[in-house]
Formats: C-alpha cells, sequence, structure tokens
C-alpha cells in the first residue's frame, strides 16, 4: 500500500461561465468532493485538498477532473505561489520580509539570489518561486521537498501554457517547435566539412571570390 | 426570514463570517447547498460554491474563508504595509 498524504493546490480554469450551476455539481460527482469553487473577477478557481500518493498523480488527477466537468473549460495554470514579493517569499520559507530582503541584498546568506522575474515602474520586484525555492534549499533554509514541489509546478505550468498557446495559434507554436528540435546541441563541426573547405582540392573554377 | 444552517459547523462559522463582512447567501440544489456572493458588482463580484457534503468540511470552511479574505470588494483589516 502506497503511502498517501493530502495535497492542497488552486487550478485556475479558462472557459467556465462563474454562473454555471451544472459545473460544481458535476465535478463533485466526478470525485471532487475536495474541491472548492469559487471565482473572482470572472475567473473560475477550483481548490483542491487531495490525497494521493504524489503531487503529480493529485494534480493531474484534479485536471481531469475539472476539465471532464466541462469540455469546454481548460486548466490554465496551477495557482501556487507563481510571482511573490518578499513577504510572501518570507511567509514561505518562515521568515521575515526583513531577513528575505537581506538574503536579496547579500548581507545575509551565501549570496547570488535569483533576480526578479519582474520589476514593476514603481519600484516593486516580484519573484520566481521555482527559481527562489531552490536557492533556499541551496542555503539549508528549505526542504528538498519543496523545492522539488515547486519546480514540479512550474513544470505543469509549463505544458499548461504551451497547450493554450498551442490551441490559440498552432502553427507557430509547430514552427517554434520545429526550430528548436533543428537546434545544434554542438559547436564542433566534423572534420569533413573542413576538408571541404580547403579550396585547393576544389573542383570549381579559380575564379571565387576572395574574402 | 433567515437560510438553512449549513449542518457542519465549521462551515456554518465561516458562512456567517462572511455574511457579517456584507456577503449574501443563495441556496442551491443537488450537492450545493448553496453560494456566497460579495458586495461587487457583477460580473465582477466574487462567488464562492458550498457543497452539502465537501469530502472535508475543515478544508472546505479554510477554502471559503480564504476566498472571502482574496476578495478585492470586501473590506478587512490591513495586515500589510
Amino acid at each position: 500500500m502506497t503511502n498517501q498524504k493530502i495535497y492542497e493546490f488552486t487550478l485556475v480554469m479558462s472557459g467556465v461561465d462563474p454562473m454555471d450551476e451544472n459545473f460544481p455539481n458535476t465535478v463533485y460527482e466526478l470525485g471532487g468532493t475536495d474541491a472548492t469553487i469559487s471565482s473572482r473577477s470572472g475567473v473560475v478557481y477550483v481548490s483542491f485538498s487531495r490525497k494521493s500518493a504524489s503531487l503529480m498523480d493529485a494534480i493531474f488527477s484534479a485536471i481531469h477532473n475539472v476539465e471532464m466537468a466541462n469540455p469546454k473549460g481548460t486548466v490554465v495554470r496551477v495557482d501556487d505561489a507563481n510571482l511573490l514579493n518578499q513577504a510572501q517569499i518570507g511567509e514561505l520559507v518562515g521568515k521575515t520580509r526583513q531577513m528575505v530582503n537581506q538574503y536579496i541584498s547579500g548581507k545575509k546568506g551565501p549570496g547570488g539570489f535569483p533576480a526578479p522575474a519582474c520589476e514593476f515602474s514603481n519600484g516593486k520586484r516580484l519573484w520566481d518561486w521555482s527559481s527562489t525555492s531552490l536557492w533556499f534549499f541551496q542555503a539549508g533554509l528549505l526542504n528538498l521537498e519543496q523545492c522539488k514541489d515547486a519546480e514540479l509546478i512550474r513544470a505543469i505550468n509549463n505544458q499548461l501554457e504551451s497547450r493554450v498557446l498551442g490551441a490559440q495559434n498552432p502553427k507557430m507554436v509547430g514552427e517554434i517547435t520545429k526550430r528548436m528540435m533543428s537546434r545544434p546541441t554542438t559547436s564542433k563541426f566534423p572534420k569533413r566539412t573542413i576538408r571541404q573547405r580547403n579550396f585547393k582540392t576544389a573542383t570549381r573554377p579559380d575564379h571565387h571570390p576572395v574574402g | 426570514m433567515g437560510r438553512s444552517r449549513h449542518q457542519k459547523k465549521e462551515i456554518e462559522k465561516v458562512v456567517r463570517i462572511a455574511e457579517r463582512l456584507g456577503w449574501t447567501f443563495e441556496s442551491r440544489t443537488n450537492h450545493l447547498w448553496g453560494c456566497i456572493y460579495c458586495t461587487g458588482v457583477p460580473p465582477d463580484r466574487c462567488r464562492v460554491n458550498i457543497f452539502s457534503t465537501p469530502s472535508s468540511p475543515e478544508n472546505h470552511a479554510k477554502y471559503i474563508a480564504r476566498e472571502v479574505a482574496k476578495c478585492p470588494h470586501t473590506k478587512l483589516k490591513e495586515n500589510k504595509p
């Protein structure tokens, strides 16, 4: 029997009408008895406390649950501490905002704190939790599981975003995927190519431009 | 004329707090006991759906409370500078 624990997370959805009465009932009937469905500014959120063997299993079973309940609905991301300010980082690692500020400036800790993911014109900065949690783990201030969870959620969100973009503009995404796969993975050129560049052995006429 | 009480005391407590903050309750059927709406104006107003028999009433109450706290239309005490 595998060890199971409770995982808490929130899914953000698009394509679901916040006033749709059928959606919550169908989510419940499909196994979402651990879900809390809410909407804020027209966006639907589904929060789960899901018992599972792993966070990945919990998240994907929840995604399946809500997308089966409304075929037009799509999970666009796992809403889990994506971008944080210093106070929010502090809450996650059990430190004060002032202490986090000292880690950022290098006055405390090993230094090399990740750069903010975004900076507003008023000076406010937000950090990506995945890279920030890795720094805290390496500094001995966060356990490995929390760090791995952040990395997993970031990876899942990347895939969910790709899915949305792929549906909105499949041609563009297909072209990008093709270019990524054809990108050279090494800077070394095979020796045969170098020999071909030896113009003395070339059979072409000897009036090519000298560069 | 009052609404029906939720059978789980944790959820009933959170709904009462939301009502004191100005949220309104509407009864529903089937698996939904009801839903609460914030003081905002449609379509921007917040809504939280409340199940009659959630698998974990404590967690359901916790999430309801969290959504009420996150509502941009509900006036709560300032807790951050």
